[in-house]
């Protein structure tokens, strides 16, 4: 099975449980977002793997028009159902592959996309669709999980949340995040990080993983809780396992190509 | 319903020319690949494209 094979079969499986995780429609978190990229009222904004579209339906409140686009069909069902009970006329929701994005160049003022790039096979691919669409002056932004900038510790983070689910690829570090853009000549201009705590059971049950996957996810969880592999910080609250997920959103402006004397070296 | 703001932004997925719209399909121009519109809503996606022949 292909990995956008195995993201579709996931995000078919969870789509109802998966549209109502508190944490991915928390208003506090989606204004925050939509606040740091600020557009413009008459902004044009495109959101990849929009998911059940919540982002994207935040956003068009505060813009002219919103485009969502997701790999999966079952998802985007449930986007267009809420669009529809919230009566916003201005978002539209299609299919579409991050890595091939069906618009062309510089289309849109605003491309962002959340809680996606942990999906992704090559991330910077789907990065490089995005920055490609937005055009010279107008806004990129992820927000994604934060893996540790240790590269192992990272690796243990992504052994569990790929047992979870198997469509997890793997969280990119801040650092790496922050590379991706500066490769595109995309400028940070916002940057903040945040956490999300995880009731283990609970987040193991939305994602339908089964006994036996859950069960080696609680062991890595329990020896790390000990032994502090990972830097997600699990902990125990009334006989019950928790632990943090750390969360990172960069928002760039696109510069226009550098002109040639500015390059690196300079040289009088 | 594809309207003419929306056609003027969408593109081939793969060769990113502009697009054709049919009855119930959208045309590449350049790479000549064929995607269905189902229930309005257009199927961009590679593997979905046919291409026609000339």
């Amino acid at each position: 099975m292909s990995h956008k094979d195995r993201v579709r079969e996931e995000f078919t499986r969870q789509a109802e449980a998966f549209a109502a995780v508190a944490a991915l429609h928390n208003r506090e978190r989606l204004d925050r977002l939509v606040n740091a990229i600020n557009p413009a009222p008459d902004a044009r904004a495109l959101e990849i793997a929009t998911g059940p579209g919540h982002v994207a339906m935040a956003m068009a409140e505060r813009c002219r028009e919103v485009i969502g686009v997701d790999l999966t069909d079952a998802i985007l069902a449930l986007a267009e159902r809420t669009r529809r009970e919230r009566g916003l006329a201005n978002v539209r929701f299609q299919r579409a592959d991050a890595d091939q994005l069906p618009f062309a160049d510089a289309e849109f003022d605003i491309v962002f996309c959340r809680f996606a790039f942990h999906h992704f096979e090559d991330p910077t691919v789907a990065f490089r669709e995005m920055a490609r669409v937005c055009r010279v002056g107008g806004r990129v932004a992820v927000e994604d999980l934060a893996a540790s900038e240790i590269p192992e510790r990272a690796a243990f983070q992504d052994q569990f949340e790929r047992l979870r689910d198997p469509s997890h690829t793997r969280a990119l570090s801040i650092g790496e995040l922050a590379r991706m853009f500066g490769a595109r000549a995309l400028e940070i201009e916002t940057a903040y990080s945040s956490e999300v705590v995880q009731p283990v059971e609970y987040w193991m049950s939305y994602s339908h993983t089964p006994p036996d996957r859950a069960a080696q996810v609680r062991t890595l969880l329990a020896r790390d809780e000990k032994e502090d592999l990972s830097g997600v910080r699990p902990f125990r609250r009334d006989g019950q396992l928790f632990f943090i997920q750390k969360t990172v959103a960069l928002i760039a402006r696109k510069l226009p190509p550098l002109p040639p004397q500015s390059r690196a070296g300079g040289g009088v | 319903m594809i309207s003419k703001e929306l056609l003027d932004i969408l593109a081939c997925p793969v060769c990113k020319a502009p697009l054709s719209l049919g009855t119930d399909t959208l045309k590449c121009s350049a790479c000549r690949r064929v995607y269905p519109i189902r229930d309005g809503i257009p199927i961009l996606l590679e593997e979905e494209g046919r291409i026609e022949n000339q």
